[in-house]
Parts: C-alpha cells; structure tokens; sequence
C-alpha cells in the first residue's frame, strides 16, 4: 500500500475526530477499496463522534461494498443514537434495492423511529425493496394511516403501491378512506388515489 | 427597520463574533448553541437570515436545516452555512430528498468581509 494509503489509515484512527472525518472523505474521494481500507473503514463506524460514523458511512456508499457486507456492518447502525447516521445507514442499505430484502424486518422497526424524516426515508426504502418488504406492509399501513408528519404518511403510501397487490385488502381500504378524508391533506388523498390504482392492478 | 440574523452555532467565540460583527453592520441578531433552542428562537425571532453549524449537540444543523425547510413560515428563509470544512457539504446531500440545498456555505475560519459579502447578498 502506499504511503498516501498508510497516513489515511494512520488519521482514520487520530485523536482528533475532525483528522477522522477528513481522512475518511478522502479515502472516499481516492476511491480505493483494498482490504485493509475496507476493515479500517468498517472498524471507523464504532466511532465515537457521530459526524466521523456518517462520514465513514457516505464513503462507504461510494465505494460500493458488495452487500453481504454492507448489510453485515450498517444494518446495526439503524440503531446508531444519531438520526443522521440512522437516516444515512437506511440509505445506504437502500441502495440495494430488492436484494436488500434481508434487512426489511430492522427497516420495518425504524418506522417508529422519534425522528420524522428518519422514519420518511425508511418507508421509501422499503417501497425500493419491493415484495421483498412484504412483512412490513401492516407497519407502513400505520405510518400511511397515523403518523403525524405528512411527508412520512406519503412516502409510506408510495412504498405499499409497490409493494402490495390486489389481495392486500386492509392496505386498499385504508387507502379508500384516505382518498376521501377532508381531513388529510390533498398532497396525501391524491397519492393514496395513485397508489390505489396500481395495488388494484397488481396480482401477488 | 434592521434586518435580522440568527446565529446557531455551539461554539461561544463564533456566535459572540459574529453576532458582534453583524451588530456593527446594521443587523439585530440573536444567538443559539443548538438546533432544539435553535428553533425555538427562530419561531420567536422570525429572522430574515440564517447562519448555521453543522456540528452541533443535541439536533445536528442538518436537522435543523430540514425542519426549518418543511416549516411553513421559514421554508423560504435563506441559510448560510458555517462549518469547519467544505466537505461537511455532503451532509446536506439532496440526492434521496427534495429539500433545496442551503444558500450558501462559508468554511471556517473566514474573512470578515466574505461573511458579511455572503449575508448582505442572501438576505431578503
């Protein structure tokens, strides 16, 4: 490895977590990904500083980890106290798509996370798994039906048109009720119309 | 009637000069050390202008760069950045969401003249 490599690894591990976070952005920038960055980058998520773990996890996206490990290392950061780095680790898993389908039950608990937009980015991320997100459908029916921010019921609503299928009646109803709710916000009866339309279409 | 910024940064020395400074140029401040007091001083405050940390305790800036976007009142309020390095930028990174991206980002530490070139071209 060479000596640029060896100072990154060396400020991975500095006492200053701004060294940290710098050097995890450059090995993200210099695109490398031998074995020792990746155990040193995989290591760096135990991090004591939120913003060095967030970091470490936005080059870790970018350099495109095959998902066996990527779903091994980020889905305990779904837990992580910092909502960045929770919202972060469920995009990160995102990415994957229907083969992320292996972390939709720990995706399905952080639809009760405390925070909104947490909890938004993890109802469009069990829409991108698809039918493989199928045990979450009843959580996101209740994020759709109950959740207090506009932007986490909406995004929940897109997610189960694909998702669900015409056999998915407690999910149709729902949406039946929402579409003609004067209380709801038009932004939301509208989505529930669409999202209607295509789970009616869909057989299982 | 002055225009009005609010400064949210945890560190004391940042939001005593900046506050300072502003204050010398015409503008009425106020200070917060979070994002949580942070937006509780905005609904009170109701600034014309923004500066914000990333870094922070308790609600990152980016936290409350998003619930200040989605707030009615302030969505449309302009924010300028204040952050220890340029590569903090990719935390406002918009590539899974709709929110604009902030006005502008200044690295620390900064020229008095670019900070205040910065808030007199952003403020409304």
């Amino acid at each position: 490895m060479n000596k640029i490599f060896e100072q990154l690894l060396k400020d991975l591990d500095d006492n200053d977590p701004h060294i940290r976070f710098a050097a995890a952005r450059t090995v993200g920038e210099l695109g490398e990904k031998g074995d020792e960055i990746k155990s040193a980058l995989f290591g760096a998520l135990k991090d004591s500083h939120w913003f060095v773990r967030l970091s470490v996890l936005q080059t870790i996206r970018e350099l495109k980890f095959n998902e066996d490990e990527i779903l091994e290392y980020i889905t305990p950061l779904l837990k992580d106290v910092h909502e960045d780095v929770r919202e972060y680790a469920v995009l990160t898993i995102g990415d994957f798509n229907e083969k992320a389908a292996p972390a939709a039950n720990a995706l399905a608990e952080v639809l009760f996370d405390p925070v909104w937009y947490v909890r938004a980015t993890t109802a469009k991320i069990l829409g991108k798994i698809g039918k493989g997100a199928r045990n979450s459908i009843d959580r996101l029916k209740k994020c759709m039906c109950n959740d207090n921010e506009v932007d986490v019921c909406i995004s929940a609503a897109r997610s189960l048109a694909k998702i669900c299928c015409c056999e998915d009646l407690e999910v149709i109803s729902s949406l039946e009720k929402i579409k003609i709710d004067p209380k709801k916000p038009i932004e939301l009866q509208n989505i529930a119309e669409e999202s209607l339309q295509k789970i009616t279409n869909q057989k299982l | 009637m002055s225009k009005k910024v609010l400064i949210i940064d945890d560190e004391q020395d940042v939001r005593d000069y900046v506050s300072s400074l502003l204050n010398n140029n015409g503008f009425e401040t106020k200070t917060s050390d979070d994002g949580v007091a942070g937006f509780d001083t905005l609904q009170q405050f109701k600034p014309d202008l923004v500066i914000l940390d990333i870094i922070m305790p308790n609600q990152s800036g980016v936290g409350f760069y998003r619930s200040l976007r989605k707030s009615d009142t302030f969505k449309d309020t302009p924010v300028i950045v204040l952050s220890g390095a340029n590569r903090y930028k990719d935390f406002f990174s918009t590539d899974h969401r709709t929110l604009p991206q902030p006005q502008d980002f200044i690295e620390k530490p900064f020229a008095t003249e670019d900070l205040l070139e910065k808030v007199n071209s952003h403020i409304q």
